[in-house]
């Protein structure tokens, strides 16, 4: 239904200026100094023995900043709070001329520690309101919560008590929305608890207990005054509630608001779905595999403009590797595995961008995947807040960071060596000067903010530096809105000890962009979606948002270069529709609901390509409980959970499958019929040992005989070297369908591969065996082992006879045969961690053709291989699983990481230390005290943390400990599909980001008649926290569109939505059925869609 | 010409004057430079953060190298190298000009720099003292040849140090948390991994192995309010809930934790402390002072304590990770009260048996053995560290009082005292029927 120009108030149209000025010169801020604007508002903290940040924690949070129209006069106004410094209100006088009427408006904050600041017209009368949350020391004065009702000519009176709205506690910030979609606006009241820290942590079942003195609060709008519905409606408000931010957004697409609470310290944060009933419920473990540690501030908008908003949450790791070996804390393997076991989740220092990826095809509940390491917005060191917005105006939203705290609290050198000053600290203790003097001695070090542009395809640049943004400051609260209204957002900060930054947009001067503004009269939870020729917008309209803050009531959306909009879709909160078509851009518009059709519903659905059949409960992977970093201190990943890879044998239109089992649990067998029910037959499995890791298996007819025997191959690293728990093992399947343990004895080493193969061309299938590891010794290179068959079923160990050729290769994780080269015979293909993708031919020396093909420099963390003729030229491509760039190893510039083994204190182990290796020196990744524990020698000379930050190998050991080293060397992380041109040589070709979000494990070529899909699986939940898990993968299925590029499909088209780390991916029964195994969990099976 | 005689032979008469021996003799004649020495490395220990069976460990062999030197220079003693396990009977020549107290105290500078991190705070400390003995009239030949073979004893002792496995161990594998019921876990605040699970592998002085004296184990683990585990553990929590402020003052003065990491939101800071270790050296230098005791009397008591002491944590330290036994915090946050709180910082290793008694009872029964049973001394070894002095009557009225503090600190249960207690007597009776600081001629005349 198309709506006429009637309905259209015009509120005013601005011509956007033309006139473009050089290129080069372009700052996209430019910075308004106090004389100039008349905001002179600094938020001064000062410290005393009674209060500073050990007797009040909060004492360095900030403060924020609201932007609204108090007077109606179509300017935005600027709301300040203050610590220690009072309020102030800026009256926008035009031209970023700003007056201070606090004093006249009636706003008093004398000896109040004011932090939130949420603007909205409470009382429905066409006027801002105000409300100020109160924190500060528990014992100071004036703490409670003011509402400060706009009653017109800029007064305000504060009328909290009347709304039942006057809380006192710790309150950070307040958001109003409307919950229950009455009309009416509701509120959240986010607060910090009083809780001390470090005592009480990790205790299970605390969240569910409400603290009677304060906690996180849901209100209700009755009219005259606001309820506390908070524990009727499901919000937790516990002593352990530590919030720092607060974002409404519709996040599974129903149109009704949740809710995203950023939690501190170790308490994970809260995702609250809207019930739709006027409860919530909180399901964020379900939904967000990873999340950040000391969450601080947040935002919630779509970044790639595929109409589902991302969330964005702000915590502290510094951006830079030497300021992380100070001062960041990270969990050590033990603290974090007791953290999830007590109901904590997975949490890591570092920000977290959680993309949703729509609606999980098995369930209601949105799924997100977490790439803030991809995307390289995960380290913007002490940071409060986070804003999501196009300040470019050229179509995609960008990303600002405040950041800043005004003492390096977490200085390790600070942490360890000020107490060594016994006499000193007696002297002060007796002066009562000790925790003054203490804090005189933190280190302060401002920080420039975090400006990343949005580069498209989930790509970031941080242009601060180049951007006006340059200024280092302890910077807080912030929020973005049109001060100048002509079209681009400036932005506000509060900062500490320090002017607020004040920043002029020069966007819209610089004439390459357009926009168009949306003033949506107050309807909070209002969707509004934006279509031009390029490309299809949405935003929410919930403006009390950002850290402590409330950005201007209107929405903008760039437009880039396009200067006409298609159409203007807005979506009210009651579910129905204003359309608007054919509008100019470079406009605000004023719309309210007052005529509007009810939403259709458009939803299309289309069955997806997998659905998911029932196994039974018994079929399952346990893990072994070894830690590899119990051992190997100084590793940061494991690899002793790599299995299981399944084996599959299909006959008569049914598939018996092999389900390897880990140390403790015995293997599974099981037999899946044409209609996919699935009978478990492990009993046919004669002589196994439940002792071993078996990870890999194959049918193979071994003897001969017509019936296909099983090879099993067994990896891991937990047991010493040689153990017999590391024997390759083969079952000979007799008439009555038994696989019987053979005597043949297979080498006891570690395997990641096997592959058969006629290498004599006698007429029987040799063996190919690759090596994993040397337990004990990770990183020192493995081989492959050639194995001759004599036709029964006997093998014989013939590697010797190749020579060097297959000796030494690398930690091998898989192998291949495929005729590279249209020779017709086969070449072997194989990869592993640490080492460049291997090609040799199956002549008589095995000889090593990687050069020749182009792979020399190939070396990366590679797990996994698929050779296949994906293009169907006749010539086999090579796409090898990496472990991808969602990683804080993603190398900048033209880094690579290295890996340097050596025994370097002679202590009879091996050390293996991991570096970023610039070109000339290698830096180390392991913390100084993990790698004191290894090395102690060392500490001679690394007393401080500051003396070890920026150390380089070459400056840690002598130079001949260096050049003996094994020295392992990765230049590539991401997963990589080579096309073969011919047979002559491999060229990459592209793969969509999204397989680059974790590592691959698993991969599998499906075609059907519907098409050819490439399906990838991963994720590795055992690393240390220092790098985080990976685990944002729930299987991805390629498809090729239109343009022959691979695109991923989204999980409801695909069906394929898998929680957990993938192993294998398989196609059965000529691609009727899909079966996904993983690690320590059920596998899963699919039906293909035919 | 006669006048230029005259000036020839004053000349030669001021020079001969001036190169006249000073009796330097007397400028060491007590224990004070050792003790003031072993100061400076508790202040090191301390500063590096070593753990106390680490921290014993390096007093033991620092104080072995100063004995030696004493033992070499008096035939009323004899060398310990050669007694203890592992170690080589070497006799030492003490060459001329050598002024064996100052040896002493050289070899114990070299060999406790050999073992801590911070080695420049430990040269600072030392080369102010031996400006101190330079001024005091020491020549500088006999200082030079003194220093020379204090640093031939600390090298012989150094390279006994170096095999009893410690640098080894430094990579063997961390203590694996499992998740079995009435294990041990880290506990708050700072949730540190367990210490030294593979000290039963380091070498001990004396002692057969680790495992010599075993311990009953602790009561079966039990939640049921009946069983006799809960009743150990109520106990603890009653204790510290109804403390008297006379229990208070012995616990927080045997509390001896080396890194007591204070947490207040992202405000960290460490409050570090004496070692168990430290204190007890300490005590065998009070007690050397009180006693008059000389410079070679004063070392061989510290030798015996640290010896004493190692013995006893490695013996303990077994205990330990084999029972992995919960600590009465983790189990009473729990089982009983999730809101309490010990008074003492849970230190982060296996309960049971108390490293507190085991180490104070072995270097109690040590020292009683050296200055006998009825001993006044005024222990001021906590002063440096805010803490008042405390008196005892005996060395075995200070272990006992160690040993009950961590009952009353809230972070151990009483068998873990009581076992340890009788351990730690065991481990000090055989090391003074195993190994002798007198010759047997002379020993059976004392």
């Amino acid at each position: 239904m198309k709506k006429s120009a009637s309905f259209l108030f015009i509120l005013f149209s601005i011509l956007a200026s033309c006139q473009k000025k050089g290129e080069s010169e372009q700052i996209l801020f430019e910075k308004i100094k106090p004389e100039e604007s008349g905001i002179t508002f600094r938020n001064d903290l000062n410290y005393t023995e009674s209060v500073n940040p050990y007797t009040f924690r909060n004492f360095y949070n900030g403060a924020g900043v609201g932007l609204g129209d108090l007077n109606n006069d179509g300017l935005i106004d600027i709301v300040f709070s203050g610590n220690q410094s009072p309020n102030k209100i800026y009256l926008n006088q035009g031209n970023f001329k700003f007056k201070d009427i606090t004093d006249s408006a009636g706003i008093i904050s004398q000896n109040e520690w004011n932090t939130g600041v949420s603007l909205a017209d409470v009382n429905q009368d066409g006027l801002l309101d105000i409300y100020f949350c109160k924190s500060g020391p528990l014992n100071s004065a004036n703490r409670a919560n003011e509402l400060y009702i706009n009653l017109g000519n800029l007064q305000f009176e504060n009328q909290a008590k009347a709304y039942g709205l006057d809380e006192v506690g710790l309150s950070q910030h307040a958001v109003f929305f409307d919950f229950d979609k009455d009309g009416d606006l509701d509120l959240y009241l986010l607060s910090n608890s009083a809780r001390s820290v470090g005592v009480f942590d990790l205790r299970e079942g605390q969240r569910e207990i409400r603290d009677p003195e304060g906690g996180n609060k849901l209100f209700r709008n009755d009219g005259e005054k606001f309820t506390d519905i908070s524990e009727q409606a499901g919000i937790y408000g516990s002593v352990i509630g530590y919030g720092l931010g607060v974002t409404v957004a519709d996040l599974n697409e129903d149109f009704w608001p949740d809710l995203y609470v950023s939690n501190d310290f170790f308490e994970r944060d809260y995702l609250y779905l809207n019930n739709q009933d006027g409860t919530f419920r909180e399901v964020l473990p379900d939904l967000l595999p990873e999340i950040s540690m000391g969450s601080m501030g947040a935002d919630i908008a779509d970044l790639n403009n595929d109409g589902l908003p991302e969330i964005f949450v702000t915590e502290m790791l510094p951006a830079d590797l030497a300021r992380a070996k100070t001062k960041t804390p990270f969990e050590e393997w033990d603290k974090y595995q007791s953290n999830l076991k007590a109901g904590y989740h997975r949490q890591f220092t570092r920000n977290t961008l959680q993309r949703n990826l729509g609606k999980n095809p098995n369930s209601d509940l949105p799924l997100f995947t977490e790439i803030a390491r991809m995307a390289g917005v995960h380290a913007t060191d002490w940071s409060w807040g986070a804003l999501i917005f196009d300040a470019n105006l050229d179509g995609l939203k960008d990303v600002f960071v405040a950041n800043g705290i005004v003492k390096d609290l977490t200085d390790f050198d600070f942490v360890d060596f000020y107490m060594n000053n016994q006499e000193k600290i007696e002297d002060y203790r007796a002066d009562s000067i000790l925790v003054t003097k203490m804090i005189d001695a933190f280190p302060s070090n401002p920080q420039v903010n975090f400006w990343f542009k949005n580069q498209g395809n989930w790509s970031f640049e941080n242009q601060a530096e180049t951007s006006g943004l340059d200024q280092a400051t302890f910077s807080t609260g912030a929020a973005y809105g049109d001060l100048d209204n002509d079209g681009d957002l400036d932005l506000v900060v509060n900062n500490l000890n320090d002017e607020a930054g004040v920043y002029r947009n020069t966007s819209i001067e610089h004439g390459k962009n357009n926009f168009i503004g949306l003033d949506l009269s107050g309807y909070f939870g209002a969707k509004v979606r934006v279509t031009t020729p390029s490309k299809i917008q949405v935003q929410e309209y919930h403006p009390v948002k950002g850290y402590m803050s409330s950005v201007d009531p209107r929405l903008a959306f760039g437009l880039g270069d396009e200067s006409s909009i298609e159409e203007i879709q807005v979506i009210w909160p009651d579910l129905s529709e204003t359309i608007l078509k054919n509008i100019s851009a470079n406009q605000y518009l004023k719309l309210s609901p007052l005529e509007k059709e009810l939403l259709k519903d458009q939803k299309d659905l289309v069955s997806p390509l997998f659905e998911e059949l029932p196994l039974p409960e018994s079929i399952k992977h346990q893990e072994s409980p070894f830690v590899d970093f119990d051992r190997d201190r100084l590793r940061f990943w494991s690899i002793s959970n790599e299995g299981p890879r399944i084996a599959s044998n299909t006959e008569a239109d049914e598939s018996l499958i092999f389900l390897p089992g880990a140390k403790g649990y015995p293997s599974q067998l099981f037999r899946i019929d044409q209609a996919g029910k699935t009978k478990e037959e492990s009993e046919r499995l004669v002589g196994q040992n439940p002792e071993m890791e078996i990870v890999g298996a194959a049918f193979f007819d071994a003897n001969g005989d017509g019936r296909q025997d099983l090879l099993t191959w067994s990896g891991g690293i937990e047991f010493p070297a040689r153990s017999p728990q590391y024997r390759d093992q083969l079952f000979i399947q007799n008439e009555q369908g038994e696989f019987i343990l053979s005597e043949q004895e297979f080498d006891s080493r570690p395997t990641a591969f096997a592959l058969s193969y006629d290498l004599d061309q006698d007429g029987d299938e040799d063996l190919i065996f690759g090596y994993r590891a040397q337990p004990f010794a990770y990183g020192v290179p493995e081989g492959l082992g050639i194995w001759e068959n004599d036709g029964k079923g006997n093998f014989k160990d013939i590697s010797e006879s190749y020579g060097e050729s297959i000796v030494n290769l690398g930690m091998l994780t898989d192998g291949a045969l495929a005729d590279l080269d249209g020779d017709g015979i086969s070449e072997l293909i194989v990869a592993g961690e640490w080492m460049a993708i291997q090609i040799f031919s199956l002549d008589e020396k095995l000889s090593n053709r990687t050069t020749e093909f182009g792979f020399a420099e190939s070396t990366g963390l590679w797990n996994r291989l698929l050779v296949k003729d994906i293009d169907r030229d006749g010539y086999p491509e090579i796409l090898a699983g990496n472990s991808g760039t969602n990683s804080r190893l993603h190398f900048k510039n033209h880094s690579k990481l290295r890996m340097y083994i050596n025994d370097f204190d002679q202590n009879g182990s091996l050390d293996p230390i991991l570096c970023e290796f610039d070109g000339e020196k290698s830096i180390p990744w392991v913390m100084k005290n993990a790698l004191l524990k290894q090395i102690p020698s060392l500490r001679k000379n690394l007393v401080r943390y500051s003396d070890y930050q920026d150390k380089s190998m070459e400056e840690l050991f002598p130079a001949n400990s260096l050049s003996n080293s094994l020295i392992l060397e990765a230049e590539n992380l991401e997963t990589t599909l080579w096309k073969n041109e011919n047979g002559k040589r491999f060229t990459k070709s592209e793969l969509p980001q999204e397989v680059q979000q974790a590592p691959v494990f698993a991969i599998h070529s499906l075609e059907t008649a519907a098409g050819q899909y490439l399906i990838l699986g991963g994720n590795q939940s055992r690393i240390k926290p220092e790098l985080g898990t990976q685990l944002a993968s729930y299987g991805w299925v390629l498809q090729k569109d239109n343009s022959g590029k691979w695109k991923a499909m989204m999980p409801v088209e695909s069906g394929m939505a898998i929680p957990g780390e993938i192993r294998d991916i398989l196609a059965i029964q000529n691609n009727q059925y899909l079966i996904v195994s993983k690690n320590d969990d059920k596998p899963v099976l699919f039906k293909i869609r035919p | 010409m006669r006048s230029i005689r005259l000036l020839i032979l004053s000349i030669f008469l001021i020079t001969v004057s001036c190169q006249e021996p000073v009796d330097y003799s007397q400028v060491i004649t007590d224990g004070s430079y050792i003790s003031r020495a072993q100061d400076r490395i508790t202040e090191v220990i301390i500063h590096d953060i070593f753990s106390p069976p680490v921290a014993a460990r390096i007093y033991s062999y620092s104080s072995l190298a100063a004995y030696e030197v004493a033992a070499a220079s008096d035939p009323a003693y004899q060398s310990l190298l050669g007694q203890l396990k592992g170690s080589e009977s070497v006799s030492f020549t003490i060459p001329e000009k050598v002024y064996p107290p100052l040896a002493s105290l050289a070899a114990y500078y070299t060999t406790g720099t050999a073992l801590i991190f911070s080695e420049d705070m430990v040269n600072a400390h030392r080369d102010g003292i031996y400006e101190e003995l330079r001024e005091k009239g020491i020549p500088d030949d006999v200082f030079e040849a003194s220093l020379e073979f204090g640093q031939e004893v600390a090298d012989a002792v150094i390279a006994y140090s170096k095999k009893d496995n410690y640098h080894e161990s430094r990579s063997f594998p961390k203590y694996t948390v499992t998740n079995l019921p009435g294990t041990w876990e880290p506990t708050p605040p700072a949730y540190m991994e367990g210490i030294e699970p593979h000290w039963n592998k380091i070498r001990t002085f004396v002692i057969d192995s680790a495992a010599q004296f075993k311990v009953s184990p602790p009561p079966p683990f039990s939640t049921d309010p009946n069983s006799e585990f809960y009743k150990l553990a109520y106990e603890v929590y009653e204790t510290v809930n109804k403390a008297k402020q006379e229990e208070l003052d012995i616990a927080m003065f045997w509390d001896c934790n080396p890194y007591k990491m204070n947490v207040k939101g992202h405000v960290m800071f460490a409050e570090k402390k004496i070692t168990p270790g430290g204190h007890w050296m300490s005590i065998a230098a009070i007690a050397s002072k009180t006693a008059n005791a000389d410079w070679k009397k004063t070392a061989e008591a510290l030798a015996l304590t640290g010896v004493s002491l190692h013995d006893a944590f490695v013996a303990c330290w077994d205990e330990k990770y084999r029972s992995v036994l919960i600590r009465p915090e983790t189990y009473i946050n729990q089982y009983i009260d999730e809101e309490w709180l010990p008074i003492l910082q849970t230190p982060p290793f296996p309960e049971h048996t108390s490293g507190h008694s085991v180490a104070s009872t072995a270097a109690a029964y040590t020292l009683t053995q050296i200055f006998g049973e009825e001993f006044h001394f005024v222990d001021s070894s906590e002063v440096n560290y805010g803490l008042p002095v405390r008196e005892y009557d005996s060395f075995l009225e200070a272990s006992s009082e160690a040993a009950i503090s961590r009952l009353y600190g809230g972070i151990h249960y009483m068998p873990a005292i009581e076992e340890g207690v009788w351990q730690g007597r065991q481990v000090g009776e055989l090391i003074w029927k195993r190994i002798s600081t007198k010759p047997k001629n002379l020993a059976e005349n004392n």
